[in-house]
């Protein structure tokens, strides 16, 4: 009687655990397809997407359907779309995560499917009036949205109050002030790494540094028609300010840094500040990450000078449905609502910046800065097409300035011409231009 | 045999490498000829041999090239000499003794490249065990620089070809006559002269093998590059020709241009391996 009883009780408990767990995932309220259904998502992974891809998994929980997700390193899962949507065949992706940087190239090319009457049918429902507008304009082109956007971020400023009361550093406003705080903490000080980093581990990387820079010096990607304009004053300006911040916060260890190195670091206590994304900075007050919450702060983003914008730009991560993917896109859309709706973005919160304007009072210490950022800031990526050759050509110079191959002038000058070129042949030039 | 039945042995392989290798081949060098990105994966836009004229004008392919040939000239060396005398030193130790550092020593030849890849770069990285070390002899952080990093790659490839070339000199030793080598010692042969004009003589045809497997491997090398180049930053300046035609398809979207690197990539190995198959043939034609 005793064991029946106590038997009886574990089962109970067993039973009772899944149920618990429930009550704080809500569960997936997906209409269930007649068949069986598999969806597929690919993304990129930090803190704020983990969580997003565990609710989307949530739906497989739902009668005939199973909902798989894969979250890579970032350039590894652009890698992985261009590959399965370039070719026009079905897609092997019913969901893809991509941020601003991709929007241009990726619905320029015809890889994704309007969502605009998916919205329209749904706006009441999910609420969708409540992001903003300025999110949806990021990716919507010719009137056409291709996204919905799930996460805010922008590069801000993270810096160790106690160090900078230490060495008397006064939060900085500009880079030039950035550069000074660096040569007072010393760039051989031995209880740091480097007194500040920015990342510059990666072609691509250097293009977003550059990118921020150079709009706040007041240039841009391109002119009007489409031909260059990174390479003219206000691109080597910005190009020779961020080597003016490498050499006196980097060294050459600086460049070895890269988004995982910053984040360790400053967990660590052996990196005084460095330029992070909203989207990590959740991880930088975190207790069971570092020991350093309290005297880890946010700040926005530098400017260029006194009177110019913040150098961050304005982005979103979005998430969206290839126009050749083979499964219901109604079902697909009511699947990333599970992601992108109210009560999930309100939890998503703890994890990173959402996009809902009612979900802002649950965001971690960061949001100030980064909001601050934002509005202050350099805007949004142009979203024509052409801006994918122009990131994938500075991505493949800009690195040689770090190494010394090139000078600013003969990176930017090559990687302009190596666009032309391309831009040419894909007809978004006239060749006698 | 007859010539019938040859090819009726001979066809299914005769049909799968032409599926599997012939036809990519010979599409890579088409796809060399073209303008190729993304966008345009359906319509490729021909241009001849302006791909193949640019990569052999390109610093950065030279620089992967020079880098490429330093890992071949350090590491197939390396390999040879190390796997040849810890299998000296096996093939003099008790089978119990033998057994045991044999498992030890196939470690390396076990674990997937890009896991092994992984676990030594953890050894440096900012928590791991050889940072902490390094800063407690030297009392300064470990910084990796590009000599550091491009050694480490070395170190790794040494760490991990050489059980392959372990295993062949073990088993090539293990078929070198007992008289010989007893009739070496009766004459008076030193422990130097039975390796020199028995031992190395022996295990020349599998040298020559040897050989031309690391060659082929070091030339292909990416695993570890890609991994303990820290996804390749350029800082390091460390791309072998693998990873350098990976970033040009993937990163810089040039797929074109690495076709045409592909392709170069084969004719260079080829070069390389020619005197190697040479030798191989006439070692045959000798053995006859």
């Amino acid at each position: 009687m005793k064991k029946s009883f106590i038997v009886l009780a574990l089962l109970a408990l067993i039973v009772s655990i899944p149920a618990f767990a429930q009550d704080d995932m809500a569960a997936c309220t997906v209409t269930a397809p007649e068949d069986a259904t598999e969806v597929n998502m690919i993304g990129w992974s930090f803190p704020i997407t983990d969580f997003y891809a565990a609710e989307l998994e949530l739906c497989s929980d739902v009668d005939n359907l199973t909902v798989n997700t894969q979250l890579l390193a970032s350039a590894d899962a652009q890698e992985q779309v261009r590959l399965a949507l370039s070719t026009g065949a079905d897609s092997p992706y019913d969901i893809v995560h991509l941020s601003n940087g991709q929007v241009g190239e990726w619905a320029g090319a015809g890889w994704l499917l309007p969502l605009n009457d998916l919205i329209e049918e749904y706006s009441e429902q999910y609420n969708l009036d409540d992001i903003p507008q300025t999110a949806w304009d990021g990716v919507t082109i010719d009137g056409q949205i291709y996204g919905v956007p799930v996460v805010s971020n922008t590069l801000h400023f993270i810096y160790r109050e106690d160090i900078f009361e230490e060495f008397g550093i006064a939060v900085p406003d500009t880079y030039q002030e950035v550069i000074a705080a660096c040569e007072t903490i010393g760039l051989d000080n031995r209880d740091f790494d480097a007194p500040f980093t920015i990342n510059l581990s990666a072609g691509w990387a250097w293009e977003i540094e550059f990118f921020q820079f150079l709009r706040a010096f007041g240039g841009d990607f391109l002119n009007e028609d489409l031909t260059p304009a990174f390479n003219g004053q206000e691109g080597v300006q910005a190009v020779e300010l961020i080597l003016d911040v490498a050499n006196a916060c980097m060294g050459d260890f600086g460049y070895s840094f890269n988004l995982n190195d910053q984040e360790v670091a400053v967990q660590l206590g052996t990196l005084p500040a460095t330029n992070m994304w909203a989207s990590r900075a959740a991880n930088m007050s975190d207790p069971e990450r570092t020991d350093l919450v309290d005297v880890i702060s946010y700040a926005p983003a530098p400017r260029v000078s006194e009177d110019s914008p913040r150098a961050g730009s304005a982005w979103n991560d979005y998430y969206a449905i290839p126009a050749t993917a083979v499964n219901d896109p109604e079902l697909i859309f009511q699947i990333i609502m599970e992601a992108a709706d109210e009560e999930s973005q309100q939890r998503a919160a703890e994890f990173g910046s959402t996009t809902r304007l009612s979900t802002a009072e649950f965001g971690g210490p960061y949001l100030e800065a980064a909001g601050v950022t934002v509005a202050e800031g350099i805007g949004i990526y142009d979203k024509h097409p052409a801006i994918g050759i122009v990131r994938a050509k500075l991505g493949e110079f800009l690195p040689l300035i770090g190494t010394g191959d090139l000078t600013p002038q003969e990176a930017l000058d090559a990687a302009a011409e190596a666009y032309l070129e391309e831009a040419i042949a894909q007809g978004y030039i006239e060749a006698s231009e | 045999m007859k010539r019938g039945t040859f090819f009726a042995f001979s066809s299914p392989s005769i049909v799968i490498m032409t599926l599997l290798m012939l036809i990519p081949l010979l599409m890579a060098i088409y796809l060399g000829m073209t303008r190729l990105n993304f966008q345009n994966v359906t319509s490729p836009e021909f241009i001849g041999l302006a791909n193949y004229v640019n990569v052999l004008e390109d610093e950065q392919f030279w620089r992967a090239f020079r880098f490429t040939a330093l890992y071949i000239v350090m590491v197939v060396p390396m390999v040879i000499i190390v796997g040849f005398t810890i299998a000296m030193v096996l093939d003099q130790v008790s089978v119990v003794t033998r057994g045991i550092y044999l498992s030890i020593f196939l470690l390396p030849f076990i674990i997937v490249p890009i896991v092994g890849s992984l676990m030594f770069k953890q050894l440096f990285e900012a928590s791991g065990p050889l940072t902490y070390l390094y800063q407690e002899i030297f009392d300064v952080r470990y910084r990796p620089t590009e000599f550091s990093v491009k050694a480490m790659i070395i170190f790794y490839g040494v760490w991990y070809i050489t059980p392959f070339t372990l295993v062949v000199y073990f088993a090539g030793l293990q078929t070198l006559p007992g008289d010989l080598m007893e009739a070496a010692s009766i004459d008076g042969a030193s422990w130097h002269e039975k390796i020199r004009f028995i031992i190395v003589p022996h295990v020349q045809s599998l040298t020559i093998f040897v050989l031309l497997f690391c060659i082929m491997d070091t030339y292909r090398v990416f695993d570890s590059v890609f991994v303990l180049s820290d996804n390749l930053n350029p800082i390091y300046r460390a791309n072998s020709i693998m990873t350098y035609t990976f970033q040009q398809a993937t990163l810089v979207q040039n797929l074109g241009k690495a076709n045409a690197m592909a392709i170069i990539t084969v004719i260079g190995i080829l070069i390389v391996l020619i005197p190697n198959l040479y030798m191989s043939y006439k070692e045959q034609i000798a053995e006859r």
